[in-house]
């Protein structure tokens, strides 16, 4: 044939470039702040007491080092399944499946939390709105939030599989409405501390910023991973295409610039909640497990009173975004581990007409529901364990991914500078600290005193579901491997391909 | 042939056949792997071998939207999106004759129908050959959002297949829809020369729905039959043009109660509110079209120039003459 084939010329990028703004507000929508906040404010005030923003500047630490292990992953190999993928290359292919299912793991708990979280906050607004407060005394009804919850993650699963996409305009507005009313809110407390109005009005001490001053490791390192969890969602500007942006040097300067504005955020904001409520265990106090697991929730009328619902309207917005983009994410590893043969085939399936994950994106929300209503059922603080065992997730494959990385790269070590710290340093303390936590998290909550106090016969609930689910991991993964051992006897290229940079 | 990794694959002519030199009339099919795609692939192959055109079937993947990101980051799942999309290609490469040649390409685009209207630029394609919206809808063709787009957007004919359509009859005759609102020159000057080239039957046809006739339904259908025949006669003696005036109580009932040959095509022209060369698809077409049991090709806008070159007969004498109504707009 005389006129080719041509490549592939247009890939759209005209239409869809991302600037240094945009990165940021990419980076500020997959951190949810006003979600991630109401959620891990109270859990990590308990266990850190009035060091949280001492905690929130630490936990930072352990996320930025790993986070450098993952750009060069993500610089060296692009494709799907980012964990999965990177892990089974660096490891083979067993400690691969299992980074794998962390990474599941921790999203399947994130999108019960997530969904959690909006109920809360849905019936929470419509008795603001309404001036009817047994509205909000619904959300405590277990039959029914169980299936409001199951109303959202059916609606954020229809989204998905239809593979529509919030637009550029509708982040924009999302992001900077959460910033407004956090910020608003903060002001108000500082004005009611001021005022002596504050329900604690504690002054705000240099003590607060001081990590050692923390009673034990065990509460720093429960700290710890709580404000991974908080932070997480910010690596994403990393993994934003350097093509996308059309510059190599945006997404650097949008995660500093991501980064700068989250811990200022998140400093006035867990500053101004410590000092207007305190930390008695009465009333508002954040010591009070009645409030803990959903801080705004309670905070928001003593605050703001009548706009109170503009700090609902705000998590709500921000959790149900998440909700969404957080559905896609298990919905493709599913399907990059389906499509290595890693699971069945089945979970490879994409629909012609959505070009979707079909089978994927029902399945991840077919588990998260049967999971929250599950927890639901078992738990009296689901909100509080869900976040407390993702953290540990998080920790987990997070710590997996960034030893993949200094294995992955392991020629590379010695030969420059940044390359040793990149490749080496960096990686392997930040995976090192990461997995540490994990385990004397892990360690500590068999405690059936730990965190809530959820427990299955004296046994911690946290730690149940964080065991529980990477022993679950391990039937499956033999379960697959008797099935189809095609992708277990798989023999990947474990080191980066010499011509990488 | 050198096909690229991202080619699934193509059809490669048999020698000497017509359709390979670089002035082939290229149709272009949107395809995504759903079973209305199969019946534009279907409708795009029977088409082909009428006019002698070759096919270009594409499918364009949609890129993600920066805007958007997966968290926790999951990478680039567009290689998978690939390889499943060469698998649907082939499934369409398949039901291709073989004496028809054609190509299957992946593209990728933010968005279906922008991607579909650069490659027809990409391609020089003369037609878009389309299916029905995916989904359960009791119309014989419900437009979706892509075509849609395409409908306001094309600056070539676009053929809409309709659902269900087996593809097992050539094609024979065409039938031309001309209103009766000035306008209609463009379908008659299209469908004028199609029949020059290609031989095949040419009926005239009128839709007059007797609820929007204000006065006597017999002088108004008088009056239509009377200009289709005026205008049969200015196609010319050499070819035999019947006229049809269609009736019903309704648009519906018109189109339904027509006897439509099986082996058929219908061609419209675009709304007035068309842009130069551009189609922009009327209400009365769009309401054809929900009811119409045989495919229909929506014409664009002519250009202003009435000169527009019109010599085509490079494939003078075959049996489907190249170059129908539609392909003239390939000739620029």
């Amino acid at each position: 044939m005389s006129e080719m084939t041509s490549s592939d010329t247009s890939k759209g990028l005209s239409s869809g470039s991302v600037g240094l703004l945009g990165a940021v507000v990419i980076g500020m929508s997959c951190i949810a702040p006003a979600y991630t906040l109401s959620g891990a404010l109270g859990p990590t005030a308990a266990a850190v007491g009035t060091h949280l923003p001492a905690i929130f500047l630490v936990g930072f630490i352990p996320m930025l080092l790993v986070a450098v292990g993952y750009r060069q992953l993500n610089r060296a190999m692009p494709d799907s399944g980012t964990t999965f993928t990177w892990t089974s290359k660096a490891f083979g292919p067993w400690v691969g499946w299992m980074g794998g299912w962390g990474l599941l793991a921790a999203t399947i708990l994130v999108l019960s939390n997530l969904a959690g979280i909006a109920v809360d906050f849905f019936y929470l607004m419509l008795s603001q709105l309404t001036g009817n407060d047994s509205l909000a005394d619904l959300a405590r009804n277990v039959p029914v939030n169980i299936l409001t919850c199951l109303v959202f993650m059916a609606g954020a699963c229809w989204i998905s599989y239809r593979g529509m996409e919030a637009t550029k305009k509708v982040q924009y507005v999302l992001v900077a409405f959460q910033i407004i009313v956090l910020l608003w809110f903060a002001i108000s407390a500082y004005i009611h501390v001021a005022n002596g109005t504050a329900f604690g009005g504690l002054q705000i001490e240099a003590e607060w910023f001081n990590p050692f001053g923390v009673p034990s490791f065990s509460a720093f390192a429960a700290g710890v991973s709580l404000s991974v969890f908080i932070y997480w969602g910010w690596d994403v500007v990393l993994t934003i295409n350097e093509e996308t942006t059309g510059s190599s040097t945006t997404p650097g300067k949008a995660a500093l610039a991501t980064i700068f504005s989250i811990v200022v955020l998140y400093m006035v904001i867990g500053l101004a909640v410590l000092s207007f409520a305190g930390l008695s265990d009465q009333g508002i106090g954040l010591n009070n497990a009645e409030i803990q697991e959903n801080v705004f929730a309670a905070l928001a009328g003593p605050v703001m009173g009548p706009l109170a619902i503009l700090l609902s309207l705000a998590v709500l917005s921000s959790s149900a975004a998440s909700l969404q983009s957080t559905f896609v994410s298990p919905a493709r590893t599913l399907l990059a581990m389906g499509y290595y043969g890693a699971l069945p085939k089945s979970f490879a399936r994409i629909n012609p007409r959505f070009q979707s994950p079909g089978f994927a994106t029902v399945a991840a929300a077919v588990i998260s529901s049967l999971f929250y209503t599950f927890m639901r059922i078992v738990s009296e603080d689901v909100l509080w364990d869900t976040i407390t065992a993702l953290g540990m997730m998080v920790c987990f494959y997070y710590g997996v991914t960034a030893l993949a990385c200094v294995w992955y790269f392991r020629r590379s070590w010695f030969r420059s500078t940044k390359s040793f710290f990149t490749n080496l340093v960096a990686p392997l303390l930040g995976g090192v600290l990461l997995l540490v936590f994990f385990v004397q998290t892990s360690v500590d909550s068999m405690d059936p005193d730990y965190g809530s106090g959820s427990q299955i016969g004296g046994v911690g609930l946290v730690f149940i579901l964080g065991a529980g689910i990477l022993v679950l991991g391990l039937v499956v993964m033999f379960t697959q491997y008797l099935r189809n051992r095609s992708f277990f006897r798989q023999r990947f290229e474990t080191t980066e391909l010499p011509v990488v940079e | 042939m050198t096909a690229r990794d991202n080619e699934p694959g193509a059809k490669v002519p048999s020698p000497g056949a017509a359709g390979t030199t670089s002035s082939t009339v290229r149709y272009l099919v949107g395809y995504g792997g759903d079973k209305r795609s199969r019946e534009a692939v279907k409708l795009a192959a029977v088409m082909a071998r009428a006019f002698n055109a070759q096919l270009e079937i594409v499918c364009v993947l949609r890129a993600d939207d920066p805007y958007q990101q997966v968290y926790p980051p999951v990478g680039d799942i567009s290689p998978m999106l690939r390889e499943q999309a060469s698998g649907w290609l082939r499934k369409g490469l398949e039901l291709v004759p073989d004496d028809v040649p054609a190509r299957t390409h992946i593209r990728t685009s933010p968005s279906i129908a922008g991607g579909l209207l650069d490659a027809v630029t990409e391609f020089g394609a003369g037609l878009i050959v389309v299916g029905a919206a995916s989904g359960k809808y009791t119309a014989k063709f419900s437009v979706g959002p892509v075509t849609d787009t395409l409908l306001h957007r094309a600056t070539v004919p676009v053929a809409l297949t309709p659902r269900g359509y087996k593809g097992t009859e050539p094609i024979t005759r065409m039938y031309a829809g001309v209103g009766l609102r000035p306008g209609a020159q463009r379908v008659i000057d299209v469908a004028k020369r199609a029949v020059k080239r290609t031989g095949l039957d040419l009926v005239l046809v009128s839709f007059l729905p007797l609820d929007q006739i204000h006065g006597e339904p017999e002088q108004a259908i008088d009056a239509a039959r009377e200009k289709l025949q005026e205008n049969a006669a200015e196609i010319g003696v050499d070819h035999p043009v019947s006229v049809t005036v269609a009736e019903g109580k309704n648009l519906r009932e018109t189109v339904t109660s027509m006897d439509w040959d099986t082996g058929s095509v219908l061609f419209v022209g675009s709304s007035r509110l068309a842009g130069d060369r551009q189609i922009f698809l009327g209400s009365t077409a769009a309401r054809i079209v929900r009811h119409l049991p045989v495919p229909m090709i929506v014409l664009p806008r002519g250009a202003n120039d009435p000169s527009a070159p019109t010599a085509d007969d490079r494939h003078e004498g075959g049996r489907g003459m190249g170059g129908a109504g539609p392909d003239e707009e390939e000739v620029r």
